[in-house]
């Protein structure tokens, strides 16, 4: 397996693994303000960084490092629109509304989740294709 | 990237077999990419750059038209 699909797996692994902990510490302490914590995981995907010796990367790697971003920022693009628009139509553009802190930051860390999964499982599925 | 009709096949295995069973691993050390990428290459997978298609036909010292074959039904029709 290619250094950067072990990157990719690991990365899908944070993701995926923030998102459960993040359920299951809501099901368990039934406070979700709290259980937002458990995307402090999510730093694990900067781990590979850490190493001293980085593995070279080839044309290959940044064609599928740029066509996965490109994903990424895609899907994250769209539902952006589709949810800022979709609030000020659906609650009206003048309303206000209370939000608590959890939701709001829970949506920023969301955002987050969604870049990093479509971006790490398009490159599995590139490397995987060829 | 090839369109449609269009394909780039290679004789990549063949001159490895040529050239004393060179694996992958010393021909990616000679064209400056990985292994992985040689396979993806050589399995019709990947199509390289044109420079990395120079840099592959210069460790087998031959031509580019010698590793890499470009067949178009397009072009043919």
């Amino acid at each position: 397996m290619a250094e950067f699909e072990k990157r990719a797996w690991w990365n899908l692994c944070v993701a995926v693994g923030a998102v459960v902990l993040f359920a299951a510490f809501w099901i368990v302490t039934r406070k979700p303000a709290g259980s937002t914590g458990a995307f402090g995981i999510l730093g694990l995907s900067g781990m590979p960084f850490f190493r001293l010796r980085q593995p070279a990367s080839d044309e290959r790697d940044r064609e599928i490092d740029r066509k996965s971003m490109i994903a990424a920022m895609s899907l994250f693009w769209i539902l952006l629109v589709f949810g800022v628009v979709g609030m000020g139509v659906d609650l009206g553009w003048d309303t206000l509304v209370q939000v608590p802190v959890w939701a709001f930051s829970g949506v920023i860390w969301g955002g987050w989740i969604v870049i990093l999964t479509v971006k790490s499982a398009t490159s599995i599925r590139m490397y995987r294709a060829g | 990237m090839p369109g449609k009709g269009e394909v780039v096949r290679n004789n990549i295995r063949r001159l490895r077999f040529d050239a004393g069973e060179m694996t992958q691993e010393q021909l990616g050390k000679l064209a400056g990419v990985t292994r992985h990428t040689i396979m993806a290459i050589e399995a019709g997978k990947y199509d390289p750059s044109l420079l990395l298609a120079f840099r592959i036909a210069r460790a087998f010292s031959k031509n580019v038209e010698d590793v890499f074959i470009f067949d178009s039904k397009q072009l043919a029709s």
